[in-house]
């Protein structure tokens, strides 16, 4: 039987988010044994950070960890004040250490880094303004408190301006679904519902 | 572009053909749908292997770039909405045929 060596996936979307790549490489089949290589490419700076943050997470912490992080990250609006504190002391050291390679050196366009474990190389070749982005990405103003954070969720999802739109939104919505759907519109942290979200008490960046 | 709801995001179909507990704790069952898959991604790219490779490139840029693979075709080629689509599939067993990728 000829199975093809070397899967690669061009991901050349103007929405680079990883759920592709994601569903793509969870879902290969188990007789698949072989390595993948996969091509993201994305210009907006937002989506890029979250892209670096996700795929260095899935080198530097345990699968299973990796997943809860990455799912709160990507769909929480509050974090475990602990995970954000973890992540930035194993992540802010790397992009700390690019951020004065840069410094250093002012005519480099493109910095490119890699780092790996076990199987998995992540690469990243971005501009030298990504990396200044990604710098300070993880940090939020010191102002910026859990309340500011629920007050801005609350008065923008709940508003009398958008209560046509969530009204319309419910309406539509089968009605054992609507209260799953107004508990995380209100607490915006992705958890099953009777879930603890005391925790949940940084805002995400 | 990918929505901030997960409902949204994901196939429902998938997330309810897994049983939870409580059957309408349907953001409960995104949870644990997107939760399950990032962990089989995390451990398939970490025991099988993967290179991740992240780029911020113009069209240009990432055609010569894909050029210098000197390679002809991908296994698969997602592009966003202000494109075309274009899907490769393979099959085991036979000469996979490729396609190039959209300029």
């Amino acid at each position: 039987m000829y199975l093809y060596p070397y899967l690669t996936i061009d991901m050349s979307a103007v929405s680079g988010d990883l759920r592709d790549v994601v569903k793509s490489i969870a879902d290969l089949p188990h007789t698949y044994q072989h390595k993948c290589a996969v091509e993201i490419n994305e210009l907006d700076e937002a989506i890029v950070a979250r892209n670096v943050i996700f795929l260095l997470i899935i080198i530097r912490f345990d699968s299973y960890l990796a997943a809860e992080m990455i799912l709160h990250l990507w769909y929480s609006a509050m974090l475990p004040r602990q995970l954000l504190e973890t992540l930035r002391a194993i992540l802010q050291p790397l992009f700390d250490e690019v951020y004065s390679e840069i410094r250093a050196d002012p005519t480099k366009a493109v910095v490119t880094k890699t780092w790996g474990h076990k199987s998995c190389t992540v690469r990243l070749s971005l501009p030298r303004d990504q990396w200044i982005y990604l710098h300070s990405c993880l940090q939020l103003p010191g102002w910026f408190t859990a309340e500011h954070a629920y007050y801005f969720r609350v008065s923008m999802t709940f508003s009398q301006e958008n209560r046509d739109y969530l009204d319309r939104t419910l309406s539509n919505f089968p009605m054992e679904w609507r209260l799953s759907k107004v508990k995380y519109r209100e607490h915006g942290v992705l958890l099953p519902f009777g879930s603890n979200r005391e925790d949940f008490d940084t805002p995400n960046p | 572009m990918e929505s901030s709801d997960p409902l949204h995001s994901w196939p429902l179909n998938e997330v309810l053909r897994k049983a939870i507990p409580a059957k309408n704790d349907i953001y409960g069952g995104l949870y644990f749908h997107v939760r399950n898959m990032l962990e089989r991604f995390c451990r398939r790219v970490l025991d099988h292997g993967a290179v991740l490779h992240l780029t911020m490139l113009d069209s240009t840029s990432l055609s010569q770039l894909l050029k210098s693979y000197c390679r002809n075709s991908f296994d698969r080629i997602e592009v966003g909405p202000h494109h075309c689509v274009i899907f490769q599939f393979w099959s085991l067993g036979t000469d996979f045929p490729g396609i190039r990728p959209v300029q």
